[in-house]
């Protein structure tokens, strides 16, 4: 049993392998004790991301075959590593369910995830959003974010021409 | 930061602190450290505490600062630097290390007035005479009332000391109107209100009593258009916190006269408080001194109740808590646990800088979280201190009371609180989404959100701001897209003209018109054809032979070298195209040529850059049912492709090389189709080739193509028998040596091509298959969707007016990171 302690106080007793859904957790389990401070994760963020990596050690505690263990390990090895995409329909399922959240949950879960670098988590919540705002137009974007337009109208107009194509709308 | 804790430490500090004059540099010059809201008080202190150490001139510029080579500049720079880290210890540490590098003292003073000095007090006097106006004793003692009154003075006073000077005096009845002015205004101007409050300077009475005219004009003019949307939500919004007051201070008055709380009373108070703390949100997510000193009253509530609570409502839990996840909460170490009741007051007072850390840390954040930590600890104690309910009832309940008429009065004299409820949920929910902003991103972040886009919508929201714009260049962005397992595909459409700026994307359901990559434009000789597409490039053949492998989005191009050997474009079968996945910028171009029966293919490799040497297949015979066809009736059908022969098999020009490439157990197989329309194997890795059996009989097939789909060969088929068409998929069943069908088109869709002479050209991605039948005068484009057995016609394409007409379709994944 590994511990977790969310930023704001509260303890998690969580299994070894859920708690290694994390890299960063597994490395500093390594080399340190089993009480691990995450002053940066709130506990409401933290219980998310628990079930997230209770569900998914659940899932993925099948014995891998060598074939596959070899690719992780080879794709650990690169500089940049990514997640493979989760193969599994009910394992899917369940993640589409569990980004059903509001956009600053699911932000707060990403920054969370990619601290503790659970790829697959950083993943998942990233193409969700993607995918929220793949239809907009970029002054929905800028008034839903809070992004400032530092585009001078000319030079918004002439990235608009060069890439009309991806303005049309029929 | 309460009022009476500013006023009480800037007296004590002017009191004790003039008299001590040690050179100390841990010194604090006052007790009362500098926040975001307190700066007027702090900067009275702090002017009194260095005067009284005759260290004023260094911080109001009369102090000359001496050269550096100068003897005297040691001297200066001691006294100087010491008064600066008497100033940064009087900050909060948060605040200091905003300022910790600062030059002089005098640089530090006027970065610190800067930054806080500026602040319009408006709202806050306004929100001041308000509260002195509506104060009524309410059966508490006469000390609290004038201890209550002398902080608002103070405070005021603070803000508006006096003067005789009559410019000042001026403004301020000018002030004192526009303030009157607002109080009169009805609720639906609170907005309106808090928008003028909120400006840097107020502006005159006139041009506020102007703009409510205009306002008051435009909602005649507009008088649901605007509000429509926000005042249904508003009135929700409204009416709940409204109602929920009206019943919290109902209760409040009960319990007065009564003097005695039942425990059932204060439970519903506590969630009563719960829900208001929860229908306004607003109070954490806004940093002002308000709704902070709101929030602390909530905290009063909370953790004056709690002791009470020993069973907290359910439907009050904001956060859903996992039953597998149990939280154990571990106060953390500096928090003394309350022993007794009076314990509480102060404890709460000790929590709010802690809370209103996390306020300015948090912003943004749900405020739900922090709600739900609040009922933590609420409950937490109940269950430490559950006798204190029979030992101190009757002493507990005169503070409970207290403290929750102090909440309800803070509730009700807030008005920039009564704004944000007024204002209601829709505002909320805008507020709670603003707080979302890729701008907290990092930019590995934001370029790993940004490449899980198709390419068209990232080409879209690049304008949204130069951060996004300059990630298109960006390596990690571009590695970042390459890890994207799949794109969902465009179909490049060929029609008569081989004009090939047209794309279908299956995703967005619509047509695109490319600017077609500069290369391809300066064709003088002619268009090049596209004959081949996978991963995200597209292989076309110039009109001199040679072919080019080119990424349609992005225009990139390469050349492929020369075949030098004597396969005219006649005797080229198949070219067929293959990437790897993982690595889209890998790629291999297969070329079929020879005539029947003596095949060869050459393989080129763009990892190596050049083609292989041709390699012989050999023809296999392997099933007496197959052999013979192709030597009997390649005589028959002499034919080179894209004529019509006897059989009525068409190609058009891009695809009279139309071939797939499947790997199958490991083996590179292309399947095309022979000029005698039957579907011809080669098996790259066997060196071989052979022939599939006839689907039906001759005089009864139309049009056929193969296509991939899924990952295996299909065969599309237009047939037509008696009067009428049909269209059929195949799949080869390698068991049973025999085709086995694998979809029909619905009757009605098909008989309209009846009697057309169609030819079809077939493009398959996933299990998506787009079928284009062409014929003079005639086009249909239709989609057919394998797992959900869906055939869906495609709208026509319209470009300055005229509908094209669409031969053939090669699919590609759009990717903007693939260079060739």
């Amino acid at each position: 049993m590994i511990k977790l302690v969310s930023g704001d106080g509260a303890e998690f007793e969580v299994e070894e392998e859920v708690a290694f859904q994390s890299k960063i957790i597994k490395d500093i389990v390594a080399d340190a004790d089993d009480v691990i401070p995450l002053p940066t994760v709130s506990s409401k963020v933290l219980i998310q991301v628990i079930e997230y990596c209770r569900k998914h050690a659940a899932v993925n505690s099948f014995p891998l075959s060598p074939s596959s263990s070899a690719a992780a390990a080879a794709s650990s090895s690169s500089s940049i590593s990514y997640s493979k995409p989760v193969s599994d329909p009910a394992l899917r399922a369940w993640d589409n369910e569990f980004v059903k959240l509001n956009n600053s949950s699911l932000f707060d879960i990403v920054i969370a995830a990619n601290y503790l670098d659970i790829e697959e988590l950083v993943d998942l919540v990233l193409e969700t959003v993607a995918d929220r705002i793949k239809g907009k137009q970029a002054q929905e974007i800028r008034r839903q974010f809070n992004i400032e337009n530092d585009f001078t109208p000319e030079e918004e107009e002439a990235l608009r021409r060069e890439n009309s194509w991806a303005f049309q709308n029929n | 930061m309460s009022t009476d804790e500013i006023i009480s430490s800037s007296s004590e500090v002017a009191g004790s602190n003039s008299f001590d004059v040690e050179p100390n540099t841990s010194h604090k010059l006052c007790s009362v450290l500098l926040n975001e809201y307190n700066y007027l008080s702090w900067s009275r202190a702090i002017t009194i505490a260095l005067g009284g150490r005759s260290k004023f001139r260094f911080i109001n510029g009369k102090e000359t600062v001496p050269e550096e080579t100068a003897p005297e500049y040691e001297a200066w720079l001691a006294k100087d630097q010491m008064v600066m880290s008497w100033l940064l210890n009087s900050m909060e540490r948060n605040i200091a290390e905003i300022f910790s590098y600062s030059f002089s003292s005098l640089e530090l003073w006027d970065a610190v007035k800067d930054m806080y000095g500026n602040q319009n007090n408006s709202a806050r006097i306004f929100q001041i005479q308000q509260e002195i106006a509506s104060f009524k004793q309410d059966r508490k003692s006469f000390v609290g009332v004038l201890g209550k009154l002398k902080n608002l003075w103070n405070e005021l006073e603070v803000y508006r000391p006096h003067t005789t000077d009559f410019v000042i005096l001026k403004k301020r009845v000018e002030e004192d109107r526009v303030f009157q002015l607002f109080a009169s205004l009805d609720s639906d101007y609170e907005e309106f209100r808090s928008h003028i409050l909120m400006t840097t300077e107020l502006p005159s009475l006139k041009n506020v009593c102007a703009a409510i005219q205009r306002e008051e004009v435009r909602r005649k003019i507009m008088p649901k258009s605007n509000m429509s949307d926000t005042s249904s939500d508003a009135e929700q919004g409204q009416d709940k916190p409204i109602a929920l007051l009206s019943k919290f201070a109902s209760f409040l008055a009960d319990a007065n006269v009564s003097n005695s709380v039942s425990k059932e009373g204060i439970l519903s108070a506590f969630t009563t408080a719960l829900k208001i703390s929860s229908t306004s949100n607003l109070w954490v997510v806004d940093s002002e001194i308000n709704q902070s000193d709101l929030l602390n009253a909530s905290d009063n509530i909370l953790n004056t109740v709690a002791p009470l609570n020993q069973e907290p409502e359910q439907d009050v839990h904001s956060v859903p808590i996992n039953q597998e996840v149990e939280p154990r909460r571990n106060p953390p170490r500096h928090r003394q646990k309350p022993k007794r009741m009076e314990d509480f007051v102060a404890y709460s007072n000790t929590d709010k800088k802690v809370r209103r850390n996390r306020v300015s840390d948090q912003t943004g954040r749900d405020s739900r979280g922090n709600l739900s930590c609040l009922e933590h600890s609420a409950r937490e104690e109940a269950s430490l201190h559950p006798k204190m309910i029979d030992d101190e009832q009757s002493k507990s309940c005169n503070e409970v009371i207290t403290s929750l008429f102090a909440a309800a009065a803070s509730l009700h004299s807030s008005p920039s609180a009564m704004i944000h409820l007024a204002a209601g949920k829709s505002r909320k929910r805008k507020e709670i989404e603003r707080a979302f902003s890729f701008n907290d991103l990092n930019q590995d972040l934001l370029e790993r959100v940004l490449s899980w886009l198709p390419a068209s919508s990232f080409m879209r929201l690049r304008t949204v701001c130069k951060r996004w714009n300059s990630i298109a260049k960006s390596r990690t962005f571009q590695a970042a897209c390459a890890h994207i397992p799949s794109r969902s595909p465009w179909f490049l459409m060929v029609d008569q003209e081989l004009d090939q700026s047209i794309v279908y994307d299956a995703a967005e359901g619509n047509w695109k018109a490319l600017n077609p990559p500069i290369q391809l434009l300066d064709r003088r000789k002619g268009k090049p054809i596209p004959v081949a597409a996978s991963g995200a490039t597209v292989c076309y053949q110039t009109v001199d032979g040679g072919l080019e492998v080119c990424n349609p989005v992005t225009g990139s191009c390469r050349k492929l070298p020369h075949l030098r050997q004597a396969t005219k474009a006649c005797y080229v079968r198949a070219i067929a195209m293959h990437s790897t996945p993982s690595s889209s910028s890998s790629y291999k171009v297969v070329v079929v040529s020879g005539e029947f029966p003596s095949l060869a293919f050459r393989v080129f490799d763009s990892m190596r850059g050049l083609w292989d040497n041709e390699v012989k297949l050999v023809h296999e015979t392997k099933n007496s049912a197959m052999s013979c066809m192709v030597d009997g009736e390649a005589f028959y059908f002499l034919s080179e492709a894209g004529d019509v022969v006897a059989t009525g098999t068409q190609r058009s020009l891009s695809k009279q090389y139309s071939s797939v490439l499947i790997i199958e157990n490991g083996e590179e197989i292309v399947y095309f189709i022979s000029p005698s329309a039957t579907v011809v194997a080669c098996n790259l890795a066997q060196k071989a080739w052979y022939e599939y059996p006839r689907l039906l009989p001759i005089y009864s097939e139309y049009s056929i193509d193969v296509v991939e789909c899924n990952g295996e060969m299909l065969v599309v088929l237009l047939s037509e028998f008696l009067d009428t068409a049909s269209l059929r998929v195949w799949r080869f069943s390698k068991e049973d040596v025999s085709w086995r069908q694998v979809a029909t088109m619905p009757p009605a869709m098909a008989h309209e091509f009846y009697g057309k002479k169609l030819d079809i050209n077939c493009c398959g991605h996933g299990s998506m298959i787009l079928m284009c039948f062409h014929s003079d005068g005639f086009s249909r484009c239709v989609m057919f969707r394998m797992e959900a057995n869906e055939w869906v016609e495609l709208p026509e394409c319209f470009v300055y007016g005229c509908a094209k007409e669409f031969m053939s379709a090669f699919s590609f994944e759009p990717r903007l990171e693939v260079v060739v």
